[in-house]
């Protein structure tokens, strides 16, 4: 029973590993996205596409790493078309080259041991390579068709676009009557060339009292805000995305919440319990369960367990010898009775009975052995088994790590 | 295990038969089980089944003794 999760997702592992190598042939041998077949691409959908960039971009470090989901996610959310989408995306595999060749391409930075990059990594224009891949990936579909078209800027300015999507209470309300909930507003779609360092809509949450403030007025804040909060996890796991809690009806409070960002120094203290951190990761279930032992728990059951097993195994053995030994006098009669067939019997009817009676005497020796190592092979070995799951489901616990 | 199982017992079933119809083709070709066990008796077959047996019990009672002190 509790194989069966193991066994589907190993399944679905290997089936992703093949995936992969064979998008990554096809790659390497000039693919083309209109080569991609359609029971390829129907196969995945955005949550398994962000799910598979998100394990295979773990090379950059958390706060890149996100930055560019956060920029597939919007690409997502700003199609109307997914699966065409896909199609221009061909596969995470190949995103993950695209970003892997930008991101790589100046920086060396192949350890995931800090969350967050360091200051010299940045370009000297403050926009990383990696994104300005991304970028024109996205542009690609753009000129497809496939996304909409950015909406012009407004008459403000684009730091004040990205201040006033998150702090102007009377452009929320505009921007919350103007689109769905759903759907990133234009301000947010902004492609990410603002100034400073080339980070998306920095905000604080201070802002969110409504009051725009200028972006240059707090300099300061800025370069902290520049920094996604993110929960210390460095270990790979599967992202769960679901919608901004109010998104429905409260389009201002999911921009606030879809780029929270914070000092790295207040990371803990700034990353809000509430897992509204950017694209809405549930960073609860990013957290590996690890297993605890109860001690107390554990010295009882082996007490009890090891005297109990240990008798209901030599209980077991009893019947595993009884067999044996009938398997083994059986065989012993089948061949005394085959070499004595061909010894004195002169009459072919004679040896034929003989004959087919050391058959008979063969297939019961043949249950008898089976039987006998079914016992030790099957019911002993089970029984162990059965006594290590208990002892693993009554004394540990799962508690989640962090 | 389950499939080792359906195997064996495929097996098993597969020579039992083979066994079954040798002999039954012997009765049907004139065998004839007093001309057997006379001839068996004569080669000392009877005898070293009847010893290889006393062996086995005498061997189950040593055992037994030594397990449960008897």
């Amino acid at each position: 029973m509790r194989e069966s999760p193991g066994k589907k997702e190993s399944v679905q592992r290997r089936f992703f590993r093949f995936r992969r190598i064979f998008l990554d042939l096809y790659t390497l041998s000039g693919y083309n996205s209109a080569d991609c077949t359609p029971s390829e691409v129907t196969t995945i959908n955005k949550q398994k596409f962000l799910t598979e960039l998100g394990k295979l971009l773990t090379f950059m470090y958390e706060e890149d790493r996100l930055r560019a989901l956060e920029m597939y996610s919007r690409m997502f959310e700003e199609t109307e078309d997914e699966r065409a989408l896909l199609q221009a995306l061909v596969s995470p595999t190949k995103q993950a080259v695209i970003v892997a060749r930008a991101y790589n391409a100046n920086i060396g930075r192949l350890s995931v041991s800090s969350q967050k990059a360091p200051a010299e990594d940045r370009d000297a224009n403050g926009v990383p390579d990696y994104v300005q891949a991304i970028e024109t990936v996205r542009e690609a579909a753009v000129a497809a068709q496939i996304l909409r078209a950015p909406a012009p800027p407004a008459e403000e300015s684009v730091d004040e676009n990205q201040m006033t999507l998150f702090d102007g209470e009377a452009d929320s309300e505009a921007d919350s009557e103007a689109e769905p909930a759903e759907t990133p507003s234009a301000e947010s779609e902004q492609p990410e060339t603002a100034q400073g360092d080339g980070e998306s809509a920095p905000v604080s949450s201070a802002d969110e009292t409504g009051e725009e403030v200028p972006a240059e007025s707090e300099p300061q804040s800025q370069d902290e805000n520049e920094q996604i909060v993110l929960h210390d996890e460095p270990e790979v796991t599967p992202l769960t995305w679901h919608a901004a809690p109010g998104s429905a009806n409260n389009g201002t409070k999911e921009k606030i919440e879809y780029f929270t960002l914070g000092e790295e120094g207040a990371h803990d203290a700034a990353a809000p319990e509430t897992h509204e951190t950017a694209f809405n990761i549930d960073t609860a279930a990013m957290k590996k369960p690890r297993r605890k032992a109860k001690v107390f728990a554990l010295i009882v059951y082996i007490l009890f367990a090891i005297p109990i097993t240990l008798a209901l195994i030599a209980l077991l053995l009893i019947p595993a010898l009884l067999f044996l030994g009938l398997s083994i006098g059986t065989i012993i009669c089948g061949v005394v009775v085959v070499s004595a067939a061909f010894q004195g019997f002169a009459v072919f009817a004679d040896i034929m009975v003989l004959l087919g009676v050391a058959l008979v005497l063969f297939a019961l020796g043949l249950l008898f052995l089976w039987t006998a190592i079914w016992f030790v092979g099957g019911v002993i070995v089970s029984l162990v088994h059965g006594v290590a799951a208990l002892c693993d489901k009554w004394c540990y616990k799962e508690v989640l790590e962090g | 295990m389950r499939k080792m199982w359906r195997v064996i017992i495929a097996i098993v079933l597969i020579m039992i038969l083979l066994g079954i119809v040798g002999v039954a083709v012997g009765f049907l070709t004139g065998a004839d089980t007093a001309r057997i066990y006379q001839t068996a008796e004569d080669n000392n077959l009877v005898n070293l089944l009847m010893r290889y047996s006393e062996w086995i019990v005498q061997v189950y009672q040593t055992y037994k003794a030594a397990f449960l002190g008897a």
